[in-house]
């Protein structure tokens, strides 16, 4: 029974990274390239994902209005989203926080905290 | 390759274009042609190098990205003004962020002195900005956090500083026995519109041991008050554990501010309803579960929230649970039906919309990413397709087809599809020498520094397309001459204010396409090439005769010669730099060719001059001798047929042809090549009128025209190597290979005073 | 007649103790070898497109399949009169460095398989020209064979660009 994650970053390599880490854990994997684009994607699923990683700095939209639009949506809003962070920053987090995010993982993320943060928001 | 080499190489990738990025959009700022989201731009360049340095845990990038970064968030809270002396700062940390990258990826060291200097001017001006002094900035964000942050540990300064503080000394005798918590838990509405799930949390803190936990639902409001979104419930659990508190506040890491938390050790008397513990945790890890299962059968919606919280308070035999609760519990959590669902159709969905997001990628151009490999193997067998299209319409035609049979229609139209499909195909292959040119303002500025000048680099034309192959060997020569340029062509500041001409000399590049060829010129308002120094040189290191009588333009030509340079000063980059001559023979390597052109005081300006692609080439086949060669249409004006009357001897071999009202030299091609040891008939033969890159003008004889075509360029220097006169090979119909004329370097020779089959022998040596 | 050898570098030529294998071909009365490791097909013969003003041992180019190929007169490099090139003449396609080019010879006799100590030194009496690319000679029943080194038969002129 696989679950299926969108992620959601401007950079190639980060997605790549992420990737690889939730394939070799049997995840499915649906990318989008910034907030914009990840809006997009997602209301083109029919299945919602089972978790959205999203990252906070991108162009066009970036982390924090995607979360909101998210959240603003009634048939989107239960989804787990966690956030990527570069840093400890307790400034961010609360943003994050206030936006309506689920939880974050810290980048560089370390695969084992990745799957745990998962698992602690998604069944 | 393993995976995560590869994506290290996309890493390093992905760092050049933001570099690119980063720069360009550090350049707009600079000229005032920024706009609201270059600054953004900007900034996640550097935070995106960050990111991925990070992950490689390559330290000394990520901690000068960091400290860029940071100065960079300045700059885009607008809390610092983007001023020019900013700028220049900024240009130069990403000097510096470019070799940290290029030593991470090459391996090498980096000018750690500089980056150090250079992190030192960063931090002032985020100081600057912050009102604050530079040891106080260096302490910004505080948040104590886990290793995961490792750059951003000790050895940083500027940044976090984690404090580890060892909970389990605190709370005593921890990680031996067991504890005994109560922990009481008591979820905000916020906390589910975060799509937290306080089952989860809940199921989580029990892996941490054992223990049971209670709800206490006296809070919920009656139906018609009920916001199916609220929270009511509080939960307590007592939990026996031998982990730390520490670690059990992580398991309500997520969900802290949402909620009301409270964890108190329970000191072993209190122990009372931790009796019996073990049977209710098994009792409820069951109730979890099936609660689970008997939920997936039931519809889903927008009571989810509400759900999830009545599933909570269902379980227990230790639970008072009042039987009318909401019936909102029928509202089967929407995950766990939609996870049951889910793995059905996502694989498709999943398909798709990565589909999608494969295909429109954010972008209006749709592209996509091809292997080289693949795009050279389809070039060089559309190039062995147009060799048989030809060999295939000569055959037919020596068999006797009639040219206007069906057939021969056909070949016709066969002929027209291949070109086109060779265009597009080497339409692939063409970029714009952006890319090229993209390295330039750097360098500029290096070269500028070392040699103690001002410049201001100006190009033009970057979005001129060539062929890939013709970009990649551009870039050295093209480097040098901007080299060349700064270094030689302009004057130090002073003697530049001295000749009335502005501190700040001007280098231009410009790029364009020109008959068939593109053409990049490199113009610089120096002193120009001073004529007498360089002749002077020359005829002491033997390059020309000292009475030889030169031209202007030959003089400032003689710097191209093997073995001259001009580094009678010692610069720095004379000792590292290549002489002229080696610039001019990569450049002819290419089937190009390059002048110079000069005005005392004013400046001067390199001109190469390249083919567009190295692949294919429209020529004019004709017979010379018992040969066949072919002559790039691109040179040629117009062919005549020369009359008895029309051509002149000129002493010696020498012959000229009237054209109009103009004599020009009549250039005997079978003896330029050594095909031929008599003069070829004037007037038997064909002239071709040819104009070479200075814009002189020749005719070249040659004993007949057999036709004109677009022919694949096969390199000499492939297996053998240069021939001078010869620009490359084709291979013709009849399966045999063909000499492609240099023109300019046939014709040149050929004038050389009085020196006619020797002149070529001579270039040959 | 097209004999194309294939892809030699699979041949395990090395060290089985057994040295190696050679082709040996005629020039005039003499005979030559080469070792197979260079050796990428043996063509017949086929007139080249000259080169203007290139050293005589250097006949031209011809086509193969595609590519521009030198052909070396391997008579005239040795300092031989140059060959009579006729239908019956053979070109050894050969690989050096990076380069592919072709020896014009008159025909070929064995494959022979020699141990590394079958390799004499070249005799003192051979000419400058010859020693630059004659490795040594081997006694093979009899004959006289000379070992060729291709890597030196076409000079490098200007490495640079």
């Amino acid at each position: 029974m696989s679950r299926t994650i969108l992620t959601i970053d401007d950079s190639r390599t980060m997605r790549e990274m992420l990737r690889a880490t939730l394939t070799s854990s049997g995840f499915i994997v649906v990318q989008a390239e910034d907030g914009a684009h990840g809006i997009e994607v997602l209301q083109g699923m029919e299945v919602e994902p089972d978790v959205i990683i999203t990252d906070i700095n991108m162009p066009r939209k970036d982390g924090f209005q995607f979360i909101e639009e998210v959240r603003v949506d009634p048939s989107r809003r239960a989804i787990p989203i966690l956030v990527l962070t570069t840093e400890s920053d307790a400034e961010k987090k609360q943003r994050a926080r206030l936006a309506g995010a689920t939880g974050w993982i810290v980048k560089p993320f370390d695969p084992v905290k990745l799957l745990d943060a998962i698992n602690r928001v998604a069944a | 390759m393993d995976a995560m080499a590869e994506i290290r190489q996309t890493f390093f990738e992905e760092c050049a274009e933001q570099l690119a990025e980063l720069e360009a959009g550090l350049l707009a700022i600079e000229n005032g042609e920024a706009d609201s989201d270059t600054v953004n731009a900007v900034f996640r360049a550097v935070h995106s190098i960050k990111g991925g340095a990070g992950a490689f845990s390559l330290d000394d990038l990520v901690r000068f990205a960091h400290i860029f970064e940071t100065t960079l968030d300045e700059l885009r809270s607008d809390r610092m003004e983007a001023s020019d002396v900013v700028i220049k700062v900024m240009l130069r940390a990403a000097d510096a962020l470019a070799d940290l990258v290029t030593v991470a990826r090459d391996g090498g060291t980096a000018d750690a002195s500089r980056n150090e200097g250079l992190a030192a001017e960063l931090k002032e001006l985020v100081a600057a900005a912050k009102g604050e002094s530079p040891a106080d900035a260096a302490t910004d964000a505080p948040a104590p956090e886990d290793s995961a942050d490792s750059a951003d540990s000790a050895d940083d300064d500027f940044g976090f500083v984690p404090v580890a503080v060892d909970l389990d000394e605190l709370i005593g005798g921890g990680g031996g026995g067991d504890q005994a918590y109560r922990i009481i838990f008591r979820p905000h509405a916020a906390l589910y519109a975060k799509a937290n799930d306080s089952v989860r949390v809940l199921r989580d803190l029990l892996e941490l041991g054992e223990g049971n936990v209670q709800c206490d639902t006296s809070e919920i409001p009656l139906l018609s008050d009920l916001d199916p979104e609220g929270a009511y419930f509080t939960f307590t659990v007592d939990l026996t554990t031998t982990e730390n508190e520490e670690k059990i506040r992580e398991v309500f890491e997520f969900v802290e501010d949402d909620c009301d938390l409270s964890i108190e050790r329970i000191l072993d008397s209190d122990t009372g309803s931790a009796d019996g513990a073990v049977d209710v945790d098994s009792d409820l890890a069951d109730l979890l579960a099936s609660l689970r299962g008997e939920a997936a059968s039931e519809a889903a919606a927008d009571a989810a929230p509400a759900a999830k919280a009545a599933k909570a308070d269902k379980p227990k035999a230790s639970m008072p649970v009042t039987a009318d609760q909401p019936a909102p519990t029928t509202a089967a959590a929407a995950t766990p039906a939609a996870s049951a669902a889910a793995p059905v159709s996502a694989p498709a969905k999943a398909d798709a919309a990565e589909a999608k997001s494969g295909n429109v990628g954010g972008s209006p151009t749709q592209t996509i990413r091809v292997d080289l490999e693949r795009v050279d193997r389809l070039i060089d067998l559309v190039g062995e397709l147009v060799i048989h299209q030809v060999m295939l319409s000569q055959r037919t035609y020596q068999a006797g087809l009639a040219r206007a049979s069906e057939v021969a229609v056909g070949l016709d139209e066969l002929e027209q599809l291949t070109r086109e499909i060779q265009d597009s195909v080497m339409a692939i292959r063409a970029q714009p020498v952006k890319s090229v040119f993209q390295r330039l303002p750097r360098l500029a500025r290096e070269v500028a520094e070392i040699s103690g000048k001002t410049v201001r680099l100006v190009t033009e034309g970057e979005w001129t397309e060539v062929d890939k192959t013709v970009i990649e060997r551009l870039a050295d020569p093209l480097t040098h001459m901007l080299r060349n340029a700064i270094d030689h062509g302009l004057e130090k500041p002073d003697v530049r204010l001295a000749a009335g001409k502005p501190e700040e000399g001007t280098v231009k590049v410009a790029a364009m396409h020109r008959s068939g060829r593109i053409v990049i010129e490199i113009t610089d308002d120096g002193a120009g090439i001073n004529r007498p120094k360089v002749r002077e040189i020359a005829i002491a290191k033997g390059l020309v005769a000292a009475e030889a009588n030169l031209s202007d333009e030959e003089i400032d030509n003689l710097i191209f010669m093997p073995g001259f340079s001009t580094a009678s000063e010692i610069s720095e980059l004379s000792g590292r730099g290549v002489g002229m001559d080696v610039v001019k023979r990569s450049i002819q390597a290419l089937g190009g060719r390059v002048s110079i052109t000069s005005k005392p005081g004013k400046g001067s300006t390199f001109t190469m001059s390249l083919p567009l692609t190295l692949a294919v080439l429209d020529g004019m086949i004709v017979t010379v001798g018992d040969q066949t060669a072919v002559v790039p249409l691109t040179a040629i004006i117009e062919t005549l047929q020369p009359k008895p009357e029309e051509v002149k001897g000129f002493g010696g071999d020498a012959r000229l042809i009237k054209v109009r009202d103009a004599f020009l030299p009549l250039v005997d091609v079978g003896r330029e090549l050594a095909y031929t040891t008599t003069p070829t008939n004037a007037t038997t033969g064909v002239a071709i009128l040819v104009e070479a890159e200075n814009g002189t003008r020749s005719a070249l004889l040659v004993d007949a025209i057999q036709g004109q075509r677009q022919v694949v360029i096969k390199s000499l220097e492939a297996n053998y190597r240069r021939v001078p006169g010869i620009a490359a090979a084709t291979i013709l119909g009849d399966g045999r290979v063909a000499l492609i004329l240099d023109v300019d370097v046939i014709v040149a020779t050929s004038r050389t005073d009085g020196i006619h089959s020797n002149g070529l022998q001579q270039a040959a040596e | 007649m097209t004999n194309q050898i294939a892809n030699p570098a699979e041949n395990d030529n090395k060290g089985e103790g057994n040295g190696r294998e050679l082709i040996a071909f005629r020039i005039g009365e003499q005979e030559f070898c080469v070792d197979i490791m260079s050796v990428r097909e043996i063509r017949g013969w086929t007139a080249a497109t000259p080169l203007p003003h290139a050293p005589s041992y250097v006949n031209g180019v011809i086509n193969l399949r595609g590519a521009v190929l030198p052909i070396v007169d391997l008579a005239a490099r040795l300092g031989f009169a140059r060959t009579e090139a006729s239908a019956r003449s053979v070109i050894i396609v050969v690989r050096a460095e990076h380069q592919l080019f072709g020896l014009l010879v008159d025909a070929v006799s064995d494959i022979l398989t020699v141990t590394d100590d079958a390799l004499q030194p070249t005799p003192d009496i051979a000419s400058e020209l010859a020693k630059q690319f004659v490795r040594g000679v081997m006694a093979i029943e009899g004959r006289m064979i000379s070992l060729i080194a291709t890597d030196n038969v076409l000079p490098q002129l200007q490495a640079a660009a």
